[in-house]
């Protein structure tokens, strides 16, 4: 049984935003723009960095705390540095892809590279695009919270989505635990949400 | 606003061109290239105004924030062609919220109630839907030209509204949007009695287009001249489309590849023979080396080659590059090394720009031989040289200080070393004097961006020479806030200051509160700034707009946090249009 980090502060005041992305390169400290803590933000708040657009490479917190950049690891990523922009990026092997969902006119983009796990991947996606009994939840806001911190936990087990990913030869393959990560970074080039 | 018309001349000797009707003036006017000068003369006098506002005819709105579309309207009621700018330049590498604003549609909507003849309109850094695309389509009677660049929010949907409802459309020009791909065959709505397109730009398309339908509307728009294709034509189909528009000036290539065919290499050769007005030629993302010798017959003429997202290397890239001998512009990958950069440097005389990119911007490892080599040797060689952007992994001041005294005609410099803090590598020192170097000769200087380890002093020098500098950027630089105070303090033309990562704080901020009403925008993310300063700031200058991005796990509202919390990101613009509405819940104004 993994200990979810602590995410954020935990406020029910902020509708989810749209900015998946930026909020998505703060090593899953996104709670505070994240509606309800549906997914599990409630546990205490994440440590203050200094400077807090360093994503650190050492994968998913998983229990052991935000620890020191370990030298061993890879090299952190600044967001947005070098300024190159986001076509570059992609080209350049620099991890941003796009996101479609089913059923969703517009899509996104999200970074992969800048996660550390699926989990990680997993948890920006879901904020990015809420599903659709989540979004309903929005309207009577103090019982719906109540009720949400009870089915939270279960949840957040169970992602509502199923997400694919198309690798480099054009095939789509479901994101899952069988690839590395490491593997299916270099490899993916789109994600699609099955709803 | 005054009468119209001319007025009595009084008694005395006032000059004759007193009495002159608005409609001289209008006239006059019109003769004057640059907004500039026409806000000069509309600043004259009463009468000066009145004739200028009401002939302008085309219209730069720099920050869609620093006036409503309605003002606008309402102030320029003449106008036919209009061009709005939105987010913030750092939105470009996604330091920007996505939801941040820049909703194109106020603009659309007021603009088909205020200049039912507007025939232009250009959005940059956007959000564009396709709403905005089909009211486009269906308020302007004589649209002609749509240029949409680094925009998002619409799909193939929109683009095929514009095909359908645009009879006269001359040009649509898609640079770098994100653009979703709805399957919907947006050429095929291009009518078949359409034939005045003269640019037509889809090279940031995702998606694949009918390329039969593609060549049907390429013959019949015999005025064509710019085509920029996306990566979904392959190779022995451009060349196709190169004979059926033999009268093309600029070319986007798109992917430009495929496996070597001596056949397939001689269509292309001829089908490039037969275009002889060929100038500008872009794209070659994934060239194999062997086709390059396909292009050499249009090398004479070309005056700008965009090979920024070409991968290709090697010989092959640089002999083809050799034979450019008229280049003005070129963009490369940093692939073409410094021995490339020195064999541009001595074929490529007529230079004025050269831009140069990392191809693995992320991979310290990845071994490139770009050095300040490359940079020296074509400044020295390239006399009319006055705008680089260069991205390399290592400098020193002795190169920049030749490089300013070789060319002290540089207007644009960027030189981004890509791994923050790094110093003269010959010297350890930090890259002061070589900055200071390019902004004491280089008096013309309009944009620059520094990089590399950099104290205060090389702040003072900027703040103290650049006189015309109009755009700064700054990133992991200087030492404390003396930094910050010798920019807002000196830099007479300073319009747009963009800032990260700079141990900048309050105190010159609010020292120089007033400065900020003379630019158009300061943006600083990550530096030592605090809410309470903001707050000052937004007191202190009510015709400022502060913008205050949180840092998500801080928590809204920003009314409960005190003078003490630090703030992630500030985005300041003067505004005649009061605080917007349409901020999301992670940004406010303070």
């Amino acid at each position: 049984m993994e200990l979810e980090l602590g995410l954020a502060l935990p406020n029910p005041h902020q509708p989810l935003p749209a900015g998946g992305e930026l909020v998505g390169l703060l090593s899953g400290s996104v709670g505070a723009c994240g509606k309800k803590r549906v997914f599990g933000d409630a546990f205490g708040a994440a440590k203050a960095t200094l400077l807090p657009l360093f994503v650190h490479e050492d994968g998913d917190g998983g229990g052991r705390g935000a620890r020191d950049h370990d030298p061993s690891n890879k090299k952190k990523r600044l967001v947005g540095w070098p300024p190159v922009k986001c076509e570059r990026r992609r080209s350049c092997g620099g991890g941003y892809v796009k996101v479609n969902m089913e059923g969703v006119a517009i899509g996104r983009k999200v970074d992969v590279s800048l996660h550390g796990s699926y989990q990680e991947l997993l948890r920006t996606l879901e904020r990015m695009f809420p599903s659709a009994n989540q979004q309903g939840a929005g309207a009577d806001a103090d019982h719906a919270e109540e009720e949400e911190e009870v089915a939270s936990h279960e949840r957040r087990r169970c992602h509502p989505y199923v997400v694919t990913y198309e690798d480099g030869e054009g095939d789509w393959l479901l994101v899952g635990d069988d690839v590395p990560w490491e593997v299916f970074v270099k490899s993916v080039k789109r994600l699609k949400i099955l709803a | 606003m005054g009468r119209g018309g001319s007025r009595a001349a009084p008694a005395a000797a006032a000059p004759p061109w007193h009495v002159l009707p608005d409609e001289v003036w209008e006239h006059a006017f019109s003769f004057l290239p640059a907004d500039s000068d026409r806000g000069a003369a509309a600043a004259a006098c009463r009468s000066w105004l009145r004739a200028e506002r009401r002939s302008r005819r085309r219209l730069a709105v720099a920050n869609c924030y620093a006036a409503s579309p309605q003002d606008a309207v309402d102030r320029f009621p003449a106008v036919r062609a209009v061009e709005v700018k939105g987010k913030p330049h750092f939105a470009d590498f996604g330091l920007v919220p996505p939801a941040w604003g820049a909703a194109a549609a106020p603009w659309v909507a007021a603009a088909a109630d205020g200049w039912p003849l507007v025939e232009e309109i250009s959005f940059k850094r956007m959000v564009v839907t396709d709403d905005c695309l089909e009211m486009i389509a269906a308020s302007f009677r004589n649209f002609q030209v749509l240029r949409l660049v680094s925009c998002e929010g619409f799909s193939t949907a929109g683009l095929a509204a514009i095909a359908a409802g645009c009879r006269n459309l001359r040009e649509l020009d898609l640079q770098e949007n994100e653009i979703e791909d709805c399957s919907i065959h947006w050429l095929s709505l291009f009518p078949e009695s359409f034939t005045s397109l003269v640019t037509l730009n889809f090279s940031c398309l995702e998606g694949d287009v009918n390329i039969t339908v593609l060549e049907r509307l390429v013959t019949r728009c015999r005025n064509l001249k710019t085509l920029k294709l996306n990566n979904a034509i392959p190779l022995d189909k451009l060349a196709n489309l190169l004979r059926k528009a033999p009268q093309i000036v600029e070319l986007g290539t798109g992917r430009f590849s495929a496996d070597y065919h001596p056949d397939l290499f001689s269509k292309l050769e001829a089908a490039f023979a037969g275009c002889k007005s060929l100038r500008r030629l872009s794209g070659a993302w994934d060239a194999v080396p062997e086709y390059l010798p396909a292009f050499y017959c249009v090398c004479e003429g070309l005056t700008s080659l965009n090979l920024s997202y070409a991968t290709v290397r090697g010989p092959e890239l640089i002999k083809f590059i050799s034979r450019c001998k008229n280049l003005q512009l070129l963009w490369v990958m940093d692939l073409i090394e410094d021995h490339g950069l020195a064999v541009v440097a001595s074929s490529c005389n007529k230079l004025q720009e050269l831009r140069v990119f990392p191809s693995a911007p992320f991979d310290a490892a990845e071994q490139v031989s770009l050095t300040e080599r490359g940079l020296v040797d074509v400044s020295a060689s390239c006399p009319m040289l006055e705008s680089v952007l260069y991205f390399c992994r290592r400098m020193t001041n002795e190169a920049l200080i030749t490089i300013a005294k070789n060319r002290p005609n540089f207007t644009c410099f960027r030189l981004c070393i890509i791994e923050p803090h790094t110093p003269d590598y010959t010297t350890h020192q930090p890259l002061d004097a070589g900055f200071s170097a390019i902004v004491e000769s280089c008096k013309g200087l309009r944009r620059l961006s520094v990089s590399g380890l950099l104290t205060d002093s090389v702040f003072k020098s900027i703040g103290a020479h650049a006189d015309r500098l109009e755009m700064l950027s700054i990133a992991f630089a200087g030492n404390s806030d003396l930094g910050l105070h010798y920019i807002l303090s000196g830099c007479k033309s300073l319009k747009k200051l963009e800032i990260r990562d700079c141990p900048f704080g309050d105190k010159p901020l609010l020292a120089n509160a007033a400065k900020l009403e003379t630019m158009r925008s300061l943006w600083m993310s990550t530096c030592s700034l605090t809410l309470g300063a903001c707050r000052q700031l937004a007191r202190k200058m009510p015709r400022l707009s502060v913008e205050v991005m949180n840092d998500p796990r801080r928590g809204c509202p920003l009314d409960s946090l005190t003078d003490e919390s630090p703030v992630e990101t500030l985005y300041v613009y003067r505004t005649i249009a009061g605080p917007r509405s349409d901020t999301p819940a992670c940004v406010q104004i303070v």
